[in-house]
Order: structure tokens, then sequence, then C-alpha cells
């Protein structure tokens, strides 16, 4: 006996079916054009790999993270290449921002201030100078689409208070771990084992 | 240039490839619909829709974004959307398939059943009606459908991390919305 999903997928098969001669009938009179358009975009992709891998690397070496103020007076961070921290302190502190920042590498962690995953359990753990929840603020959200690594609110610091950035990084994946440190400077970065493991579920790109 | 085969291509124009994954999620879809809605006629007409949106869009899946299933959700989620943003009779008057005159008195039976028996997922997915439209998404997912972070964030189209992040900000409400003893919180806490 035929249930609903029987009838169902009937009906889904005709539609599947009626795509398909319109498929075949726009390429049968284009057969040597398709094998001409398709030879030349397999040569063209293949070029495009060669060229494409030191461009990708000159590029993303080549591209500065960016660090902009919005016309909320809030700052965006867009992390591209993980080679320079001392130029992403130098343009936040331009804006404002007292910063330490560290890129490290998976499985490493700055001694005395350790990674920590239920960072953002925490009740206020940055007394919002990280912005606000993901999720009720559209901007965060859409933040998060994209290259931005944080959004913070240099109204929200205090006096004396330094942002802490630790960044973990490879090709596909990145985590940061945004802190506050509330008074002092902050010691250089003394890798110990730990952190974020690539791989973990919810860590990657 | 041809289409670059994506593992889903196939099924826009193969009947025999959308067969073989239709059944691979029948039952998927049939509980995403049940944990959402409580009317039958409306359940069939949804999960219609669904397949016809997955017939549209097979071209737009990439493996390396996430497995079938994120993608799936993703696709169920925008119906839904959809459906809700537009009123019946325009939605009735574009429908490919309406899924309701496919039933008989034994699918509506079935179906009731079915809504029953998703009743608890279903009041669950109530219950964040009123959470801020980012955490309900990926709330949804993992609590109401049982993905995991990783398909979630596929089916939200964010990255793993960001969506790691919103479920530990979202912990608190995790805690007062679902019974610390169900599967999906206690998969949540890891």
């Amino acid at each position: 006996m035929q249930t609903f999903e029987d009838r169902l997928l009937a009906e889904l098969k005709h539609v599947v079916a009626t795509n398909r001669p319109a498929a075949e009938s726009r390429r049968r009179p284009r057969r040597w054009t398709g094998r001409i358009v398709l030879t030349a975009g397999v040569v063209a992709a293949a070029v495009g790999t060669v060229i494409a891998v030191p461009a990708l690397t000159q590029d993303k070496s080549a591209r500065a993270n960016a660090i902009e103020r919005a016309p909320d007076g809030s700052i965006a961070v867009h992390l591209v290449e993980f080679t320079h921290p001392e130029r992403v302190e130098q343009k936040l502190r331009a804006l404002g921002v007292p910063a330490k920042v560290d890129f490290l590498p998976f499985g490493t962690q700055c001694k005395g201030r350790e990674y920590d995953s239920d960072f953002w359990m925490y009740e206020k753990p940055d007394a919002g100078v990280f912005g606000d929840d993901p999720g009720s603020d559209p901007q965060a959200d859409e933040d998060m689409r994209g290259e931005v690594g944080a959004r913070i609110h240099p109204d929200k610091l205090k006096p004396g208070e330094m942002v802490v950035l630790d960044v973990w990084f490879e090709d596909a994946a990145t985590v940061l771990s945004p802190m506050v440190k509330r008074v002092g400077t902050v010691p250089a970065c003394v890798r110990v084992p730990g952190g974020p493991q690539s791989g973990a579920d919810g860590v990657g790109g | 240039m041809a289409e670059p085969e994506n593992g889903l291509s196939r099924i826009r124009h193969d009947p025999e490839a959308f067969e073989a994954f239709y059944r691979r999620h029948v039952e998927t879809v049939n509980r995403f619909v049940a944990r959402r809605v409580d009317d039958p006629h409306t359940a069939a007409d949804m999960t219609a829709d669904v397949f016809i949106a997955v017939i549209d869009s097979a071209h737009t899946y990439r493996p390396s974004c996430g497995n079938e299933i994120g993608w799936l959700f993703g696709v169920a989620r925008n119906v839904l959307a959809a459906n809700r943003r537009r009123a019946g009779r325009e939605l009735r008057a574009n429908q490919r398939i309406a899924g309701r005159r496919l039933l008989d008195p034994d699918d509506i039976d079935r179906l009731v059943e079915r809504i029953d028996a998703e009743s608890t997922g279903r009041r669950t997915y109530q219950a964040l009606a009123d959470l801020p439209a980012g955490v309900r998404a990926l709330l949804e997912l993992i609590v109401v459908d049982g993905l995991t972070v990783t398909e979630a964030a596929a089916a939200l189209d964010i990255r793993p991390v960001t969506a790691r992040v919103r479920l530990h900000r979202a912990r608190r409400v995790l805690r007062d919305v679902v019974s610390a003893q169900t599967p999906a919180m206690a998969y949540a806490k890891e």
C-alpha cells in the first residue's frame, strides 16, 4: 500500500525528471562549444591553481590586519594574517585601546593567561568591552560571518585596563580568546603546552 | 563551463539519485517538521516544500562546508522561515506540490502520531521562541533537532567556533529550558 511518503516521492521524481530534458536540450546543440569551454576551463583552473597558491600566500601576508572604527564608536578587528601582532597592538593603541596581542599555534598558550573555552559563559566576563551577545546584536552576527575577529567597545574600558587578545590560528581555523586586564602591563608571552586543539568540535574555520 | 560535481548536484536532474537522497532523509525531514507544526496538512505541505527546495538548491551544497545533514537543515529552516513570511494564500498559489493533496486518512493518522511523538521537542521549540534570533536558531538545531555543534553551524552558515561561543553564552538559557537529563543537553555541555 502506498503511503504519503511514496506518493510524494513519485511527484518529486517527476519534478526532477522534468529538469533533465531541459538540461540536455541546452547542451546538445552546443556540444563542441561545451567541450571547448570545458577544456579551457580546466586549463584555466589548472593555471589558476598554480598561480593562486603563491598569489594567495602573497596576498595573505601582504594584506594587513585592519582595525576600523565603526560609526557607533566600536572598533572592529579584522584578522587576515598572523605574523605581526605588534602591528595590531599599534593600530589599537592609535585608536585609544591599550592592547596586548599574541598569535599562537594550536596546542600552546601563554603562561599565566591560560585558555578557557568557557570564557563566554561567565557572567559579564568582559563588562561589555567585547560587544553584545551574538544573536541579540545584528552587528555581532554579521561580524561572525566575516573576518572580524573582535569588536571592541573602548568606552567600556576603565582607566588602567588593557585588552588582551590571544589568537590561535591555522589555515582553516581561528580561535580568539579576548580578555581584559585590569591594571598594569601584561608580560611577554611565554609559551607553554595547552590552549585549544585544532580539530576539536567547535574549533574550525 | 560544466557544473562542478558536488555530491548532490545530480539530484536536480537524476530521479534515481534524488530517490536515494529522499530515502536517506525523508524521516529526518518528517521529524523536523513535526517538531514545528501540529497540523498534519501543514506538515505534509512543508515536507513537500522542503524537498522541492532541496531539488532547487542542490547545486549549493559543498561537502567541504559540512555533511548533508547540516545543509539539509539549513534548507529546511529557510523553507520554514519563508512559509512564515508569506501569506497562506500566496503560498498555496505558488506551491509546486501541495503535500496535503497526497494525504489519505491513514497518512493523517500516522502524521498525527508522529506530531504527538514530537510534542516534547515542539514544547522546547516554543519555549525558545522569545530568545534572540541567533541564539534561538542554534539551540533549536542542537537541543530540538539533536544536531552536533558542527552540523548546526553548517546549517546556519556560521563558523563552528562561532556556534560554540554562542552556545557557551546560551548555557544558562539551556539550563532553564531543557532538562539536564536529556541527551541533547548532555551533548551541549561538551
